[in-house]
């Protein structure tokens, strides 16, 4: 069951769950986590599970676009549009 | 045999008791079976072609398979077990289960409909899967990976050479990992695709017997349902978590290893000297005994408290995992030095045992993630742990 959450919110989760791994997360929004190195594999997979338990939302096979957990920005939207929060 | 009568009570903590107990045929077939056969496999270089239909039998070979794909659907702490098992007897055979159960759990969970539909191969022994990840240059920094897959008309073309894939001379499925031009992708090359070529890798001195091999891919054409994930997440949902896996088996199975080690200094040193003087008496030695005790003992804790976090999927379950496997091969490779050490010039016979074990436990420290890259990854857990509660939550 999706987790009801704003956009805010979910921002926010997202942010701090990068702050565990990386240094400086301000203006960090748009920049490419996976595909410009800055989280190596397992911490992108931990990311998925992260999104996945907070918002109570399935990751499914065609969700495994790119775009939907490279930046911050695709992340909170990709939640939004999941969870039908937007 | 009876569960009765492989129950030691008392020499096991009582959850790892336990799970020894559900598995008496598992156990029947190493203590019977293959430990007959073991030290001439050993000595051969190669784990028979037959092992899969024996282990089959066991429902070990479905272990990470739901159900609904045939599988058997043990918890990770049961086939952990299993691989502690086998571990034991053989490090060579106990990598079929790290190998084919990475890639029967990537399958099962990102396969499309037809690699799932043919599982059933898998989980029934009468197919065996194996990981083609490594290269020539890229072990274990997985990102410089050069194999290549192209998209066609009606699928991919595949060119590459994977390295050192335990079971690669036995496997008919492989799961591949290449870069397309959409990112890192995982694919299923079956053993009878056009272009295909399996060589035996050159004699090692660790896993001597896990019938290691090249895997060399030219233009080898698959069609689109042989995509495992999508391009862009094969070394991170695919291999990612293939690899957190294959990182606990090997932990297990250092286990394993290290407890065949300890078994065997044991024996060595309360074995009466000819002035009547047994190693086991000398100070020195005690204490090896005593370290290797509990490096041993510890990381067999270590491995159990990471199979539980990734039965109940917790959220650190990657850093247990890590911790696990850097505990399990360094207690490996410190009881077989150990091992060698007490066994003097009897140790250092190319052909036996003792030695067997020294390299297999290199072989620990390598395979899945060197020590050192280990090491890199788990500080980085172990730090994201403490941003995440620095209060000090995970005491």
């Amino acid at each position: 069951m999706p987790v009801e959450v704003s956009t805010q919110e979910v921002r926010s989760a997202v942010q701090e769950f990068l702050k565990r791994f990386i240094d400086d997360v301000e203006g960090i929004d748009d920049v490419r986590l996976i595909t410009g190195g800055l989280l190596d594999s397992l911490v992108a997979v931990q990311m998925i599970d992260f999104i996945q338990q907070r918002f109570g939302i399935t990751v499914e096979d065609e969700d495994l676009e790119i775009a939907n957990f490279d930046s911050v920005n695709g992340v909170v939207a990709f939640v939004d549009r999941k969870a039908g929060t937007a | 045999m009876s569960a009765a009568a492989t129950r030691k009570p008392g020499h096991q903590p009582p959850c790892v008791h336990h799970q020894l107990t559900k598995d008496a045929e598992l156990r029947a077939l190493a203590e019977g079976e293959f430990a007959a056969r073991v030290a001439g496999w050993e000595r051969a270089g190669h784990v028979p072609d037959d092992v899969g239909e024996h282990l089959a039998a066991t429902g070990v070979l479905g272990a990470l398979v739901p159900a609904r794909y045939g599988g058997t659907a043990w918890t990770h702490q049961r086939y952990g077990e299993a691989n502690r098992l086998l571990g034991t007897l053989s490090s060579s055979l106990q990598s079929l289960l790290t190998v084919h159960g990475m890639v029967t759990h990537a399958l099962a969970r990102w396969g499309s409909a037809e690699a799932r539909s043919r599982l059933g191969e898998l989980t029934a022994g009468r197919e065996l899967a194996a990981f083609a990840l490594s290269e020539s240059v890229s072990g274990s920094d997985v990102r410089s990976l050069t194999s290549w897959a192209e998209r066609g008309p009606s699928g991919w073309r595949l060119t590459g050479t994977k390295r050192w894939i335990c079971f690669g001379q036995l496997a008919d499925v492989f799961l591949v990992f290449a870069m397309t031009e959409s990112g890192d992708a995982a694919f299923v090359v079956r053993r009878d695709d056009p272009g295909v070529r399996i060589i035996p890798e050159a004699a090692t001195a660790g896993f001597r017997a896990a019938r290691l091999a090249v895997l060399e891919l030219d233009r080898c054409a698959v069609g689109s349902e042989r995509l495992v994930g999508r391009p862009g997440f094969g070394l991170t949902q695919v291999g990612g978590r293939a690899l957190t896996l294959g990182r606990l088996w090997v932990a297990f199975g250092s286990v394993g290893l290290a407890q065949s080690c300890v078994q065997a200094t044991l024996a060595r040193a309360d074995r009466a000297g000819a002035a009547g003087r047994r190693l086991k008496d000398f100070q020195l030695l005690r204490g090896l005994i005593s370290d290797t005790d509990v490096a041993v003992r510890g990381a067999h804790l270590l491995a159990v408290s990471a199979a539980s976090a990734l039965d109940a999927s917790s959220e650190w379950a990657v850093s247990e995992v890590l911790a696990a496997k850097l505990a399990a091969s360094r207690a490996a490779s410190l009881a077989a030095s150990v091992s060698a050490q007490v066994h003097g010039a009897e140790g250092l016979l190319a052909d036996g045992a003792v030695h067997h074990r020294l390299g297999d436990a290199r072989v620990m420290e390598v395979i899945e993630g060197n020590t050192q890259l280990v090491q890199d990854l788990l500080a980085e857990q172990v730090i994201a742990r403490w941003r995440a509660a620095p209060e000090g939550a995970n005491r």
